[in-house]
């Protein structure tokens, strides 16, 4: 591989310059600049970034568009780092990562991970594949990358982890890529929690290639990556998995389940080939949250469903799912979803408070995050003395080594106004104290 | 009821029955110790090679790393399938559907022709195995040719790849 020095290393003709309330001024050079001109590019200004977080935390009304500014940054941060190592050469590639990393979250449905599982569910896709489908489909976007000489099935192998190059494919996705370094920063920064932020460029600093090709970072930067996985885990904690927030963000769910099946509207796709469609008519650009608020206010004062008026009602007037049963915990090992008592007790409960309360006024919600990659061969590495390059998880004196590795996420909830019939039911069945 | 893990995890709950059928069958069970970085290893190529080889359709994802395919996803059932083989359940008879043997069957066919052409059959044949059909079919731009993208990424013997290849090659597995 040819070694260049930093004086020689190519660099990206930036042709606009953006403020960004991360990273100060973003460049964007010009095949950027016109991925952020697209319509559908332009709608990412109008999907928040943490869905409802707003309901919990005001300030967390940051949006997609700014995010995906955020990592193509940082891909040029990390990107001119392994330049100067050497270990990137071609500024092609440069650019290409840039561009994925400026695509990364171009399919990310309006209140993103609130409706992401009903597709996920019902048709089997997420949002990588929307993005992949917008990136392929729709023809501002190809036309743009084509015009530039960038193929748009490049972008999509980079996406999906199947580029040539496994180092690039870690760059965009691993524990420590390019997406998490941002979206930790600016959702502590807009939150206003204070450690869940981390030190992006002591990280950069100490970031190496080891003899198998594998991202690694230095042992003079491990504090560093120690504390990203701390303000992880608290992320996930106090923000990502809040109770309240999940309350809502199901709640959102429900309401689109409902209207998906109420309404006929281009903008509620029923199938992968509508998606399409939606993609390649442009008619996408308008898919996003604000659409759906405007929808579910026109869809309340219409009323044709009972179920879904009460929803809407809750959600607007924060009345909505509120927690009544939380046996969440962090753990070591990956939940069995048969075997959990919890869960198990959680069932029960759902069979036996349906006389009490209408299926749509109560929902369960478990699920099983991973803290940390604890695989051999993906976790972080580490280059230690200089020499062997090991797994975080592997090295002696490391915090990182008896982090949780698991957040267990067991809940029952109940809508506002039913919330107090099901704790009394709960207490007098033994379930919670009263 | 929302959408949540308790949905999705219903799709995936017979990968631990049939890794653990290839595990025996191929006989690697033999050549690996439970919950070591190889038995991780061996999941993740039995399971790319059970949907790629097989047309199971399990719904991992596969990334193209340094040490070939691997699914984030699979990392939730190295403990599964740790437990059913430390319990002993391997040896317990588990009925397969149609499409479940057919998969079943085309993975070990193709592994056991390997395994007559390499003289053995361990984790680092299976590695190259799953890397050499990931080069040919999932990987962009593909390279024009897997045998010496693998030879130079991995630095192995041009003769082992070339002779796995073979075989690969007279399966028509690569598109």
């Amino acid at each position: 591989m040819i070694r260049l020095t930093s004086r020689d290393a190519p660099k990206i003709h930036g042709v606009k310059r953006i403020y960004d309330e991360v990273h100060g001024y973003i460049e964007l050079s010009g095949v950027e600049l016109k991925i952020v001109d697209s319509a559908v590019f332009q709608r990412l200004r109008f999907v928040r970034q943490l869905a409802a977080a707003w309901y919990v935390y005001p300030g967390a009304t940051h949006t997609r568009f700014s995010h995906s500014l955020g990592v193509m940054h940082i891909m040029g941060l990390v990107t001119s780092r392994l330049i100067d190592l050497g270990y990137i050469y071609s500024i092609d590639d440069v650019q290409l990562l840039r561009l994925a990393a400026l695509l990364h979250d171009i399919g990310h449905t309006p209140f993103s991970h609130a409706i992401e599982p009903f597709y996920k569910y019902k048709l089997n896709i997420g949002h990588e594949d929307l993005s992949k489908i917008v990136i392929l489909e729709n023809s501002d976007i190809r036309e743009i990358l084509s015009s530039y000489g960038y193929d748009p099935k490049t972008i999509v192998a980079l996406l999906e982890g199947r580029y040539k190059e496994p180092l690039y494919n870690q760059l965009l996705s691993s524990d420590v890529d390019v997406d998490r370094m941002d979206y930790l920063i600016r959702d502590a920064l807009h939150t206003g929690v204070a450690y869940g932020s981390i030190d992006l460029q002591r990280i950069i600093a100490t970031l190496v290639v080891d003899g198998e090709g594998n991202l690694a970072i230095l042992d003079k930067g491990i504090d560093a990556l120690e504390n990203f996985y701390l303000a992880r885990m608290h992320m996930y904690k106090t923000v990502y998995y809040h109770k309240t927030l999940v309350g809502y963000e199901m709640m959102l769910r429900r309401i689109y389940e409902y209207m998906n099946e109420y309404t006929e509207d281009p903008l509620f796709p029923k199938s992968r080939d509508d998606i399409i469609r939606i993609a390649r008519s442009g008619d996408i650009a308008l898919w996003h949250d604000d659409w759906f608020l405007g929808m579910m206010i026109d869809m309340y004062r219409r009323g044709r469903c009972r179920e879904l008026k009460e929803l809407i009602e809750a959600f607007f007037l924060r009345r909505g799912y509120k927690v009544v049963v939380d046996r969440s915990r962090f753990d070591m090992n990956p939940i069995d979803i048969d075997g959990d008592r919890d869960v198990v007790m959680l069932k029960e409960i759902v069979n036996g408070v349906k006389s009490r309360v209408e299926a749509h006024q109560i929902a369960l919600f478990v699920d099983d995050i991973k803290i940390l990659d604890e695989d051999p061969y993906i976790a972080p590495r580490i280059i230690v003395d200089g020499r062997a390059s090991i797994p975080i998880t592997d090295v002696e004196n490391s915090v990182v080594r008896v982090i949780p590795r698991r957040y267990h996420i067991k809940r029952l909830y109940a809508i506002g106004s039913k919330w107090q019939d099901v704790r009394e039911y709960l207490t007098a069945k033994g379930f919670i104290d009263a | 009821m929302s959408v949540n893990i308790l949905d999705t995890s219903q799709n995936r709950g017979r990968v631990d029955l049939l890794v653990i059928q290839l595990l025996r069958d191929t006989g690697i069970i033999r050549e690996i110790s439970i919950g070591t970085m190889e038995f991780r290893m061996a999941v993740q190529k039995f399971v790319y090679l059970l949907q790629v080889v097989g047309g199971l359709d399990l719904g991992f994802k596969f990334e193209w790393l340094s040490m070939g395919p691997y699914s984030k996803g699979l990392q939730n059932y190295y403990q599964r399938i740790s437990k059913a083989l430390a319990s002993n359940l391997e040896n317990n008879v588990v009925e397969f559907s149609v499409l479940e043997w057919v998969a079943l069957e085309a993975v070990k066919k193709l592994l056991f022709n390997v395994k007559e052409q390499m003289g053995r059959l361990d984790v680092k044949v299976l590695e190259i195995v799953a890397s050499l059909i990931m080069l040919c079919r999932d990987v962009y731009p593909k390279p024009q040719d897997p045998v010496e993208e693998l030879v130079l990424r991995k630095k192995l013997l041009r003769e082992d790849v070339l002779k796995i290849w073979s075989v690969i090659d007279r399966f028509g597995i690569c598109i």
